[in-house]
C-alpha cells in the first residue's frame, strides 16, 4: 500500500465560471480538499451542484478560474506540452455515459490499446496482449475484443472504458457517476470490481455520485456540495452518520430505503425544504 | 433506462470461461452501412449501374467503335442501326454511341474531380475551423459565407471565362462552387462531435488536438460528408451540362452531354437520335447517382440506432 | 367493490424487426384496485416501458399487440360519450367496462388523458415546450369537452397549486422549458391529474430528477393515491417501490417473474431474479453486506434463452428442468412466482 497521508491532488480555494449570454455561473465556488494518496474521495450532490466540473478540474481538462489545483505538487495550469503529457499519464477518468466515451469505430481492444499508443508504450503486439490482459481484468470476455463498443451491454461498455483507464496504471482514477446509467444490477457489477480494482491496484480515486449509497459504500471520506460549495467533508462513517450540516442531513433524509428496517429512523429528518423554480 | 436492447449487443456479459456460444462477428460502422445500403433494392441497383458507367467511362478507347472527332461525310445524320453507327450519327457524321460513351467520360471525370477538390476543400476548412474554434474558425467561415453568398454560376462563367475552356477549368469552376456547403458540413459535424465524451476521454488520456481532429472526429463525421457528396455528383454532373449549355462547357470536338443535347435539339424532327440517347443517358445517369446518394444517406442515418 | 379497476390479461407486445419478432412483451396480466398502487419493477429492456404504453397504445409503428385484454371499469359520466359495453352484469350501474386493447382509436382518444393519466420519465416528452402552461392545460380540458373555457382556466391554476407549484397564477404562464427539472415533473403531474382520472400510468417519474425532488412528487402521487386513484408505477428503483407501492410486479425478459405485495416481497423475495435484484441494490447503512450482483447481463429479446430467460444468469438454475416454461404459480400467501424451485421451497 503506498503511504496514507501523502496528498496526491490539493484544490486550493478553486473556482470556475463559465460566462455566457444569460450571465455567468459560479459552477464551482471556492472548493478546497486534497485527495490522499491510497484513499477514495467521495463527492455527492444534486445535479447540477458542480460536482462534474470537479472533476475536469481535477483532471487538468479545465483551468480554473480562480485559485489552483496541484497533482502531486505541480500546478495543473502551469504546465504545459511534454510534461503534461507525462502527468496525463497519471491521472485517469472513468465517464458517466460509458458508450459515448468510447471511440466507436475502435474495436473494444483498439479502445483499451489506444492510451498506451498514445503514449508510446510498447509496439502493436505488446499492446494488444496489455489490452486483452485488462478486458479479461475487468470481466470483459477476450473473445469479444475485436467487437465494437455499440455492440456491447451498457454495463460491458463501462468495463471497457475501465479497463482504458487502467491501461496506463494511472495513480488518480477519477469516476464521474460510472454507474449512473446502468441497471442496479450491472450497478452492483461495476461497484464489485471497482472495489476490487482498487484494492489489488492501490489506486486513488475521487469517485462522484448522486447517489449516496454508493458513494458509501466507496469512499473512505465524502464531500458534500451544493450550488458549486463544499457544505460538508468528513470521513465516510462519522458523515452518514453524524451529518452535520442541514443539507447534507436533508440529502441522507430522501434517501429511500430497500429493505424497510430503516424506514422508522427517516421520521425525525429534517423536511425536504420547498424546491424553487429556475 | 436508456438502452434498448438489440440483436446487435450480442456480447453478453458471462465474463470469461463461460459457456458462451461463437463470438459475434465484429461490425463497425462501415460493415453496418454496407448491410443498410445492400438491403435498399434501389440503391443497390443503381450502385451497380453507376459502377457499370465508370466502367464505361474508364474503358472509353477500347469501347467506342471510333474517335469522338473522327467525322465521316458520307454518313451524316444517319438514323438508328445504320452499319457501324450502332445510335446513328451526327451532323457532321460523328458515330453518336461513341461520342456518348466519351461524353460520359467528360461528365464523370468532371463531376469526380469537382467533388474531389470541393472534399478536400470541405474537409480542411471544416475541420480546422470546428475543432480549433475561436479567431481561426471566425475567419475561415467568413471566409466561406462570403463564397456562399457569391452566386456559384456567376463564379464558373468568371473562372471559365478567365482560365479558358478546359476540364480543369470545369473541374475547378464546379469544384469551388461546391465546397462551401461541404464545408459548413464538416464543420456542423466536428462541432456536434466534439461534444461528445469521446472526445473529452482522449483528452484525457492524453491526446493531441490535431490526432483528436483526425483519428477520432473525422472518420465518424464521414459518413454523413459522403452522404452529401454522393449528391454533390449528380449536381456536379447537371452543372457540367449546364456550362455546356451556356457555351462555357469544354471545348469542341471533346464531347459533353450538354453540348450533345443542345445540338440536337436543332435537328429534333430530322435526327431525334441526336438527342434522345444523351438525353436519356444523362437523366438515368443522374437518377442512378442521386438514389446511390438516397441509399448513403438512409445507410448511414444512425437515427434508428441505439445511443 | 365489482372488481379492478384495471384487469390486464395474457398482454402481448411484439415488435417487427426486419425478419426477426422480438417478443417485448409476452403475456403479462396483472391487476390494479383503485386507491392503490401497483409497482412494475425489472431491468432495462425487461418490458416495463412498452406494458404501460401498450394499455393506452401509444406504440411505435413497429409495434404491434398481439393479444391480450385491458379492461378499465371507468365511471359513467355526464357528457362522456358512449363506450364499448362489455358484460352489462358484471358492471354496475356507476361504470361501464371497456378493453382499452381493443377500444376503436377514436374512442381511446377519449380516455386517454381523461379516464387514464400518464406521467413519463421526461416531461418534455409529454408537454409541447411552444405553449405556456395555461394554453397545454385548458387546451386539454376542452379538447376532453370537460368544461367551459373561464372554468377551465380556474381547474388548471388550481391543479397546479394542488401539485405544490407556487404562485400557480403566475407560473401558468410560464412555457415548460423555463420550469427546473422537478416542477416540470409536476406541472406533468397537474396536467394528468386535471381531468380526475380514474388511473393514472407513471413511467419512471422520478428517474430523472434529484433524491429530494423525487421524494416531493412521491409525496405528491401519496395524495394522487389516497383520493382514489389507481396507480401503475414503473421503476426500477426497488426503494421507490417499497415507498410508494402496495404491490410489485417484477418483469424480466417481457415475463413477470413474481408479483407479490410490496413488503413480502422486499422482505423475503421468492424468485432468484428478485433476489437478485435485491442483492444488488446498494443502500445507506449496508456497507457491510457483501455486494452481490447477478452475473450477465439481461438476454436479447429476439433471442431468448429456452424456457426460464433468466437460467443463463441464476445461481440455482438446474438443467434441463429450468429450460422449461415457467408459468406463474400461487404461493400459499397470495403471491405468484414463476420459479419450480421458489415453489419447492415454500
Ligand atoms: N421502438 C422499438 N423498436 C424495437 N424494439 C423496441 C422498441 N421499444 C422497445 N423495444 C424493445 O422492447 C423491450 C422492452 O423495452 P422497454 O422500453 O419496455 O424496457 P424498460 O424495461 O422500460 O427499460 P428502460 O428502463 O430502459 O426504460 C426492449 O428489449 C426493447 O429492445
Ligand atoms: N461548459 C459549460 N458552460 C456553461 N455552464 C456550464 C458548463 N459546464 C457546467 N456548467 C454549469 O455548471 C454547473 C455545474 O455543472 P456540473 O459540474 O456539470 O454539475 P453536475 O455534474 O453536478 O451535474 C451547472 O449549473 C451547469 O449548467
Ligand atoms: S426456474 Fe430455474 S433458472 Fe429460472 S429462476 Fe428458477 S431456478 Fe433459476
Ligand atoms: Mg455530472
Ligand atoms: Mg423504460
Amino acid at each position: 500500500m503506498p503511504d496514507a497521508g501523502e496528498v496526491l491532488v490539493r484544490a486550493e480555494s478553486v473556482s470556475k465560471v463559465f460566462s455566457s449570454r444569460a450571465g455567468d455561473v459560479r459552477a464551482v465556488d471556492e472548493l478546497s480538499f486534497e485527495i490522499m494518496r491510497g484513499e477514495t474521495l467521495g463527492l455527492v450532490g444534486e445535479s447540477g451542484s458542480g460536482k462534474s466540473t470537479v472533476a475536469r478540474l481535477v483532471m487538468g481538462l479545465q483551468p480554473p478560474t480562480e485559485g489552483r489545483v496541484l497533482f502531486d505538487g505541480a500546478d495543473l495550469a502551469s504546465v504545459r506540452g511534454r510534461e503534461m503529457r507525462a502527468l496525463r499519464r497519471r491521472m485517469q477518468m472513468v465517464f458517466q455515459n460509458p458508450y459515448g466515451s468510447l471511440l466507436p469505430h475502435y474495436t473494444a481492444a483498439a479502445n483499451v490499446a489506444e492510451p498506451l499508443r498514445l503514449h508510446k508504450i510498447g509496439d502493436q503486439d505488446s499492446r494488444r496482449k496489455e489490452a486483452l490482459r485488462l478486458l479479461d481484468m475487468v470481466g470483459v470476455n477476450p473473445r469479444f475484443a475485436d467487437l465494437y463498443p455499440r455492440q456491447f451491454s451498457g454495463g460491458q461498455q463501462q468495463r471497457i472504458a475501465i479497463a482504458r483507464a487502467l491501461a496506463l496504471n494511472p495513480d488518480l482514477l477519477v469516476c464521474d457517476e460510472p454507474t449512473s446509467a446502468l441497471d442496479v444490477s450491472i450497478q452492483a457489477q461495476i461497484l464489485k470490481l471497482l472495489v476490487d480494482l482498487r484494492e489489488s491496484l492501490g489506486l486513488t480515486c475521487l469517485f462522484i455520485s448522486h447517489n449516496l449509497a454508493v458513494v458509501e459504500r466507496l469512499a473512505t471520506r465524502v464531500a458534500v456540495m451544493n450550488h458549486g460549495q463544499l457544505v460538508e467533508l468528513a470521513p465516510a462513517e462519522q458523515l452518514f452518520h453524524t451529518p452535520q450540516h442541514s443539507y447534507t442531513q436533508t440529502l441522507l433524509a430522501a434517501v429511500l430505503p430497500v429493505r424497510g428496517a430503516k424506514a422508522a429512523t427517516l421520521v425525525d429528518a429534517p423536511p425536504v425544504p420547498e424546491e424553487e423554480v429556475t | 433506462m436508456g438502452t434498448i436492447a438489440t440483436s446487435e449487443t450480442l456480447a453478453t456479459d458471462l465474463g470469461a470461461g463461460s459457456p458462451v456460444a461463437d463470438a459475434p462477428r465484429p461490425r463497425g460502422q462501415w460493415a453496418r452501412a454496407w448491410d443498410r445500403f445492400r438491403s435498399n433494392r434501389l440503391a443497390f441497383v443503381s450502385l451497380i449501374f453507376c459502377g457499370l458507367l465508370v466502367l464505361l467511362a474508364l474503358a472509353a478507347p477500347w469501347v467506342a467503335t471510333h474517335h469522338y472527332a473522327e467525322t465521316d461525310y458520307n454518313a451524316r445524320l444517319t438514323p438508328i442501326g445504320t452499319p457501324g453507327h450502332l445510335l446513328g450519327t451526327d451532323l457532321l457524321g460523328r458515330d453518336v454511341a461513341s461520342r456518348l460513351i466519351y461524353g460520359l467520360r467528360t461528365a464523370l471525370f468532371v463531376a469526380f474531380g469537382a467533388e474531389l477538390t470541393a472534399l478536400v476543400l470541405a474537409l480542411l476548412i471544416g475541420l480546422v475551423a470546428g475543432y480549433r474554434g475561436g479567431r481561426i474558425e471566425q475567419v475561415l467561415m467568413g471566409f466561406t459565407d462570403v463564397m456562399y453568398a457569391f452566386p456559384s454560376y456567376l463564379f464558373a462563367v468568371v473562372l471559365v471565362t478567365v482560365l479558358g475552356r478546359s476540364l480543369f477549368a470545369l473541374i475547378l469552376a464546379i469544384g469551388i462552387a461546391s465546397w462551401v456547403t461541404q464545408a459548413r458540413l464538416v464543420r456542423a459535424q466536428v462541432l456536434a462531435l466534439k461534444q461528445r465524451d469521446y472526445v473529452e476521454a482522449a483528452r484525457a488520456m492524453g491526446a493531441r488536438g490535431p490526432t483528436i481532429a483526425v483519428k477520432y472526429i473525422l472518420p465518424n463525421a464521414i459518413g454523413p460528408i459522403l452522404v452529401t457528396t454522393s449528391f454533390a455528383i449528380p449536381a456536379a454532373i447537371a452543372a457540367e451540362a449546364g456550362l455546356a449549355l451556356l457555351g462555357l462547357g469544354v471545348q469542341p470536338p471533346t464531347p459533353s452531354w450538354g453540348a450533345m443535347i443542345t445540338d440536337g435539339m436543332k435537328y429534333l424532327l430530322a435526327a431525334p437520335h441526336m438527342m434522345v440517347f444523351p438525353a436519356v443517358l444523362f437523366a438515368l445517369t443522374l437518377l442512378a447517382f442521386t438514389w446511390v446518394g438516397d441509399g448513403l444517406r438512409d445507410a448511414f442515418d444512425a437515427s434508428g440506432e441505439q445511443r | 367493490m365489482t372488481g379492478p379497476l384495471l384487469s390486464v390479461r395474457d398482454l402481448r407486445t411484439h415488435f417487427v424487426r426486419g425478419k426477426e419478432t422480438l417478443r417485448a412483451v409476452q403475456g403479462v396480466s396483472f391487476d390494479v384496485e383503485p386507491g392503490r398502487a401497483l409497482a412494475i419493477v425489472g431491468e432495462s429492456g425487461s418490458g416495463k416501458t412498452v406494458t404501460a404504453r401498450s394499455l393506452l397504445r401509444l406504440l411505435p409503428r413497429t409495434a404491434r399487440i398481439a393479444n391480450g385484454q385491458a379492461i378499465l371499469r371507468v365511471p359513467k359520466r355526464a357528457g362522456a360519450s358512449g363506450g364499448h359495453r362489455r358484460g352489462s352484469g358484471s358492471a354496475s350501474d356507476a361504470h361501464r367496462e371497456v378493453d382499452l386493447l381493443a377500444l376503436p382509436e377514436r374512442e381511446l382518444r377519449r380516455v386517454r388523458g381523461r379516464e387514464v393519466g400518464m406521467v413519463f420519465q421526461n416531461a418534455m416528452e409529454a408537454m409541447n415546450p411552444t405553449l405556456t402552461l395555461e394554453r397545454q392545460l385548458t387546451e386539454h380540458l376542452l379538447w376532453h369537452g370537460i368544461c367551459g373555457k373561464t372554468e377551465a382556466r380556474e381547474r388548471a391554476v388550481r391543479a397546479l397549486g394542488d401539485v405544490g407549484i407556487p404562485e400557480p397564477e403566475r407560473r401558468i404562464r410560464t412555457y415548460p422549458f423555463q420550469l427546473s427539472g422537478g416542477m416540470r415533473q409536476r406541472a406533468m403531474i397537474a396536467m394528468a391529474m386535471l381531468t380526475e382520472p380514474a388511473l393514472l400510468i407513471a413511467d419512471e417519474p422520478t428517474t430523472a430528477v434529484d433524491v429530494t425532488v423525487q421524494r416531493q412528487i412521491l409525496d405528491l402521487l401519496v395524495e394522487v393515491k389516497n383520493r382514489g386513484t389507481g396507480i401503475v408505477m414503473i421503476t426500477h428503483d426497488l426503494g421507490v417501490a417499497r415507498y410508494f407501492c402496495d404491490d410489485v410486479v417484477v418483469m424480466y425478459a417481457g415475463r413477470v417473474v413474481e408479483r407479490a405485495p410490496t413488503t413480502a416481497l422486499l422482505d423475503e423475495p421468492q424468485h432468484p431474479y428478485s433476489v437478485g435484484l435485491l442483492g444488488s441494490s446498494v443502500e445507506l447503512g449496508d456497507r457491510a453486506r457483501p455486494l452481490l450482483p447477478i452475473p450477465g447481463s439481461p438476454p436479447d429479446l429476439a433471442r431468448l434463452p429456452s424456457g426460464c430467460a433468466f437460467h443463463p444468469r441464476c445461481g440455482r438454475a438446474e438443467l434441463p428442468r429450468c429450460q422449461t416454461d415457467q408459468d406463474l404459480v400461487t404461493l400459499t400467501d397470495g403471491r405468484e412466482t414463476a420459479c419450480w424451485k421458489a415453489v419447492a421451497d415454500a
